[in-house]
């Protein structure tokens, strides 16, 4: 559970990247990695019996949006090199990804009644979520 | 096949393309767009997961073995 997330290890990676293209599908194929991780540690997490069946079928539908969103992210960041870059392509992709994941319907579906499980969960979410805001950040506009 | 056996499918084929990402991210001379190509198999595959998980939720418990 402790290592679900190289996230945090890809913002240090990022920061001072000058390569905006290669920064965003680095950063797509972490988060793809841990949005994996994550949905196989949710289902471990009911089967151990610190979440609800119910409760792992909503945390399965945010980290799907999740994906959805992490799909779209990698498109924009294609589309953007392929068209040539204009200032600003990829920081909107990043910024766009992150709007998505803090929409407040997807994360209502977050809420895990067993204390231990929940905390489990936000690891799990928070390692997206700062991921993602930590790669809108490292472009820096670009 | 049931439910959860295709869970274990899904879940060996993620293991394959986790490794596959893993092997080349590191790796010298490895395109931008090489990596991207592996990252869309990984967001696919995660799909086919999402959606065994959730049939594996919605399918009803095994009946116990008669006495």
């Amino acid at each position: 559970m402790k290592k679900v997330f190289p996230v945090l290890f890809l913002i240090l990676f990022l920061i001072g990247c000058k390569d905006p293209y290669g920064a965003c599908v680095k950063a797509s194929a972490d988060i793809g990695t841990g949005i994996a991780q994550g949905m196989k540690t949710v289902d471990s997490l009911r089967v151990q019996g610190l979440i609800t069946p119910a409760e792992e079928s909503n945390v399965l539908d945010y980290l799907e949006f999740a994906n959805g969103a992490d799909k779209a992210f990698l498109t924009c960041a294609q589309t953007a090199h392929t068209s040539g870059t204009k200032a600003g392509s990829f920081t909107a992709c990043a910024t766009g990804f992150n709007t998505s994941l803090n929409n407040p319907t997807e994360l209502a579906l977050l809420h895990v009644s067993n204390s231990q499980g929940s905390q489990n969960v936000s690891i799990i979410v928070n390692g997206i979520t700062t991921g993602v805001s930590a790669v809108a950040t490292a472009l820096g506009g670009a | 096949m049931g439910t959860a056996a295709i869970v274990n499918l899904i879940l060996q084929a993620m293991q394959a393309v986790l490794a596959e990402i893993a092997a080349i991210r590191g790796q010298a001379g490895i395109t931008d767009d090489q990596l991207a190509t592996q990252t869309q198999a990984l967001l696919v595959t995660n799909d086919q997961l999402y959606t065994a998980l959730k049939a594996l939720l919605a399918a009803p418990a095994p009946k116990p073995a008669a006495a």
